[in-house]
């Protein structure tokens, strides 16, 4: 009897160990709420540090066209800073430091309509389309 | 079928006011438009839409994006742009961004700002 109680017993201090970890985790032992921690989540779907519903905007939206570029650069991500960076050469060549800034630029072969707000220098993108010039 | 909100007529009514000889037959077709769908992103709003009588295309390239007009809005420090995508001489889709700030769940607008120096070239 003692060998075969003995693996339940263990099973339950077992299971009793995860609920106690997942009750820690959930209430925080470092005094971190639930809803922090489910926010980490969203932070992590958020590590690129792009905003994931401009993403939505710029290449979600079919008729902006910029599907085939998001695959060519591997990703939305990918393809958004390359088209920011595009933004910013541009507009740091035309000596705008702040205010609305539009132009058109190569990114990845591709001609694409762009237009954003210079903050502090920073060229920060509004939307961004493929441009059909030259079609 | 749906109709523009005010603020996406507003909008049209600001991207096609200027003198390019294309602008005329645009505002023609701003009314005969259907509204196909609309989408809101988070980070603005895509309205596509359809001209519902013919003969009204513009003749030219093939895809062209007018654009060129912001508008100062309640609490968001950079304001909103709109675009209009004409396809096939035709208006295909109206579009309104934020800047690095999310898109307002109310829309208030105080002011309408083209750009100082708007490119019609598009449209030739």
């Amino acid at each position: 009897m003692v060998l075969e109680s003995a693996p339940v017993s263990a099973g339950l201090t077992s299971i009793g160990t995860i609920l106690r970890n997942f009750w820690q985790w959930i209430v925080g032992g470092t005094g971190v709420s639930l809803f922090q921690r489910l926010g980490n989540c969203s932070d992590r779907a958020q590590s690129s540090g792009i905003d994931p519903n401009k993403l939505h905007h710029i290449f979600g939206l079919e008729k902006h066209q910029l599907g085939s570029l998001a695959e060519q650069m591997g990703s939305r991500e990918a393809a958004f800073n390359a088209i920011q960076a595009a933004g910013q050469s541009a507009a740091t060549a035309a000596n705008t430091t702040s205010g609305l800034f539009e132009t058109v630029a190569k990114v990845g072969g591709m001609d694409v309509w762009m237009r954003g707000y210079v903050i502090e220098g920073v060229f920060r993108l509004g939307s961004a389309s493929a441009s059909g010039i030259g079609e | 079928m749906m109709d523009l909100l005010p603020f996406e007529l507003q909008a049209l009514a600001q991207l096609l006011t200027g003198d390019h000889p294309a602008l005329p037959k645009l505002r023609k077709q701003a009314r005969e438009l259907t509204v196909v769908s609309r989408e809101l992103t988070g980070a603005g709003f895509a309205v596509n839409l359809a001209v519902s009588k013919s003969g009204l295309a513009i003749p030219g390239a093939r895809r062209r994006i007018l654009s060129g007009v912001n508008a100062d809005v309640v609490n968001l420090r950079h304001g909103v742009g709109v675009a209009l995508l004409i396809e096939e001489g035709e208006m295909s889709m109206l579009e309104g961004f934020s800047y690095d700030e999310p898109w307002p769940s109310n829309l208030e607008v105080v002011a309408w700002r083209p750009d100082a120096a708007r490119n019609f070239s598009v449209l030739d």
